[in-house]
């Protein structure tokens, strides 16, 4: 736990950037400091390491106060990523990772192993990348190895300022992605700088949102899209935040049960249907379609009023609520299905369900 | 480029004036062709001609290199011999000269190692040795005694401790130039960086510098120079007058200042703030950034400014001659004076071959030091 009391950084007297904050950074989480350009997120981020020192206040890293640590011995248990990496040109892939592990003067073995690991966990081959030179690497590639080098040596907290700005957005979203595996497998301290909304949104345990130094509010993402205190936050959070929040949702917490055929059957199975359709499943409970149940297709055999799906129209349980409603807007449906990725068949979400989330939220607003 | 060194290496073998030879030393020179008195020496420098050609569509490199590299060293040999000939047979009056073929063998030869060190780029220290083989088997030829009869080494054996000495210092005039160039032009360097306010003045001021031809910064250098040693009695028992060595010393300073200024002022720049801050974040102290990060980054740049500055002041410190520092420019002033030009080539080529030494020394002490991860920002030809 990273626990700010009262923290103010002044450079002088016209230009504070960091003005009494006190709020607290969980540990084993990902906490997002977003704002402007100006805000002091940055500030915030680096009075950490302390990189840069508070004028008034202190900063607690599981109750000691950060100043009274040797700062040579903090600053090697806090792994840092920044936006242009800052490899050193003259040192391979290999060395680069080794940096910290070096500096604790870890045995050569024991450095060999680390770094072949790292490299696997942020998904470059060792053989072939260890010895390249940071020269050669494409901009993801040398993101990673920065990841790789601030988790050398297994520090409990790391701080990243906008690892991921300077890589192209279909880099920036692949190297989200796996960052997010990486941290569900790690469960690092995190605290991470950004001021794109989009990937606090995707990234975040907690968001604490900053402007003029000040946290204006320090949340879940989740509350914070249903939720802004205020306009600032409201208006920071852009235009499609009812949109934002469903990419958070995912469709599990919002499956309905709903009525099934057994395709092997006959029509007998249904009473009176309450749908205009069914899921069609076979013997082991998988999905391979919908029937229509409607008088006149009743008059058909069951097999040949079956429409199969196309992969693309079914949702895996891990899908977002914003999937699901795009996808229902691309196919014309009312509900989609959500399958496990065995084939079973657990339950549809519908377009009225969505409506009806997003209406609670209206309410409270 | 290796195709016209070709070219003009072959030209050189044909053409009528190889050597010249003169009855006396002032007396007017005769051109010889290398085929009036060297049949074998032709073919086989033709034959080389023709290596080369082939070799230039090969991967070897190097081996063309070093080929084209002893082409002008087997030419000097050559001449020796025919002046050896010549001597025994006529007497110790005449001089044997290069001439117009076998300068233009040597500029030949010249091109094609040039060329062969460009397809070298990377591998700086083999590009070294394609000049150090050439340079050091002529050194040997040259100890061996078989060159003594040409014109050029008969001056030389008239004046042989007077050559030791100007050569000795020649090299310290301008060694010591570029130690204290590096002595101010390092920290200016790193102030410049340092500070906006500074960088803009001290480049005006050694860029301008740069600017003043030698003789007229000498020239300039002995009016107050004179002053002062002559109102400061102390300076003048070191030895600091308004001719000499002083002044000299002190234009080929404020000379090498450029490069090593300019240089370590853009090495500094290379390192990315980020950098540093990476490395401050990973828990090194302030020590272990300067000796991890910052000196392993800037070193090969910083040197590749030292290497300009001690090549032109090898050259500059001719001209210190004129202003009675001594050193090789000494014979080359005498020869003109004397209209006798194998006394200035007496002092030029020394020159030329000190240059290109301290260059590929430099080469090669910059391609050791040079991390493998900077090997194109340092030591650019």
């Amino acid at each position: 736990m990273i626990r700010f009391e009262k923290v103010t950084k002044e450079y002088d007297e016209e230009t504070v950037a960091v003005k009494d904050i006190t709020f607290e950074i969980p540990s084993r989480e990902l906490t997002v400091l977003i704002g402007p350009s100006g805000c002091g997120k940055t500030t915030t981020l680096k009075m950490i390491n302390r990189i840069i020192r508070p004028t008034a206040g202190r900063i607690l890293i599981d109750g000691s106060d950060v100043t009274e640590m040797d700062i040579r011995q903090l600053r090697r248990g806090i792994g840092y990523v920044i936006q242009n990496v800052g490899l050193f040109p003259h040192m391979s892939v290999k060395d680069n990772i080794a940096t910290v592990p070096k500096l604790l003067k870890w045995e050569r073995s024991k450095i060999d192993v680390r770094v072949d690991e790292l490299l696997q966990l942020v998904g470059l081959e060792p053989k072939s990348y260890a010895n390249k030179l940071p020269k050669e690497l494409s901009g993801g590639e040398a993101q990673r190895v920065g990841v790789a080098r601030a988790l050398a040596a297994d520090p409990p907290i790391i701080l990243m300022d906008e690892p991921f700005g300077a890589v192209d957005p279909l880099t920036r979203v692949r190297l989200q992605d796996e960052f997010a595996r990486i941290q569900e497998e790690l469960h690092k301290t995190i605290v991470f700088v950004t001021h794109d909304i989009d990937e606090a949104i995707r990234l975040a345990d907690k968001i604490a949102v900053m402007k003029g130094g000040r946290i204006l509010q320090f949340d879940t993402p989740e509350e914070i899209l249903a939720r802004p205190v205020e306009k600032f936050v409201h208006d920071f959070m852009g235009s499609d935040r009812a949109l934002k929040r469903l990419s958070r949702i995912p469709v599990l917490e919002y499956i309905e049960k709903s009525e099934t055929i057994d395709i092997n059957g006959g029509w007998e199975q249904l009473g009176v249907a309450k749908e205009e359709f069914v899921w069609a499943l076979d013997d082991s409970k998988k999905l391979i379609g919908w029937v229509d149940v409607s008088h006149s297709s009743r008059e058909l055999p069951l097999r040949e009023a079956l429409t199969e799906m196309l992969e693309e129209e079914i949702l895996s349980p891990d899908s977002t609520v914003k999937e699901a409603l795009s996808r229902m807007l691309e196919s014309g449906t009312m509900a989609l299905p959500v399958v496990e990725r065995s084939g079973r068949f657990l339950g549809q979400i519908s377009l009225s369900k969505i409506q009806e989330l997003t209406k609670s939220d209206r309410e409270e607003e | 480029m290796a195709i016209l060194g070709m070219a003009i290496m072959l030209f050189s073998l044909v053409i009528p004036g190889f050597l010249s030879v003169k009855e006396t030393r002032i007396s007017e020179a005769l051109p010889v062709s290398l085929g009036s008195f060297s049949i074998v020496g032709l073919v086989s420098l033709a034959a080389a001609s023709v290596a080369i050609f082939f070799l230039s569509y090969s991967k070897y490199a190097f081996l063309m290199g070093i080929v084209a590299g002893l082409v002008p060293v087997f030419g000097f040999f050559l001449a020796g011999s025919h002046a050896l000939s010549i001597a025994s047979a006529t007497g110790p009056f005449a001089r044997v000269s290069p001439y117009t073929g076998l300068w233009l063998l040597l500029l030949a030869g010249y091109i094609v190692v040039f060329a062969a060190r460009r397809r070298l780029k990377d591998r700086k220290v083999l590009s070294a040795f394609l000049v150090l083989i050439p340079v050091t088997s002529f050194l040997i030829m040259l100890g061996s005694g078989h060159l003594k009869e040409l014109a050029i080494m008969k001056e030389y054996a008239n004046r042989s401790d007077r050559f030791l000495e100007e050569t000795v210092r020649h090299l310290m005039i301008a060694g010591g130039a570029v130690v204290s160039g590096v002595i101010i032009g390092v920290p200016l360097g790193i102030v410049a960086n340092r500070s906006p306010k500074i960088e803009k003045p001290v480049f005006g001021v050694v860029n301008f510098i740069q600017t003043i031809p030698s003789i007229a910064l000498f020239g300039l250098l002995i009016a107050p120079l004179s002053y002062l040693s002559r109102s400061l009695p102390f300076l003048r028992e070191i030895g600091i007058t308004g001719v000499g060595w002083a002044p000299a010393m002190i234009a080929l300073i404020l000379y090498s200042l450029l490069p090593i200024v300019r240089n370590t002022y853009s090495s500094l720049k290379v390192i990315s703030v980020d950098t540093v801050e990476a490395a401050r974040a990973m828990g090194m102290s302030r020590f272990q950034v300067l000796g991890k990060v910052e000196i392993p980054i800037s070193l090969p740049v910083v040197l590749a400014g030292v290497r300009t500055a001690a090549v032109q002041a090898v050259g500059n410190t001719t001209m210190a001659a004129l202003i009675g520092a001594g050193g090789l420019g000494v014979f080359v002033f005498q020869g003109l004076g004397q209209a006798a030009m194998d006394l200035v080539l007496l002092g030029a080529l020394p020159i030329v071959a000190l240059a290109l030494i301290v260059d590929s020394l430099m080469q090669l002490l910059i391609a050791i030091l040079t991390p493998r991860g900077l090997v194109s920002e340092g030591a650019d030809d």
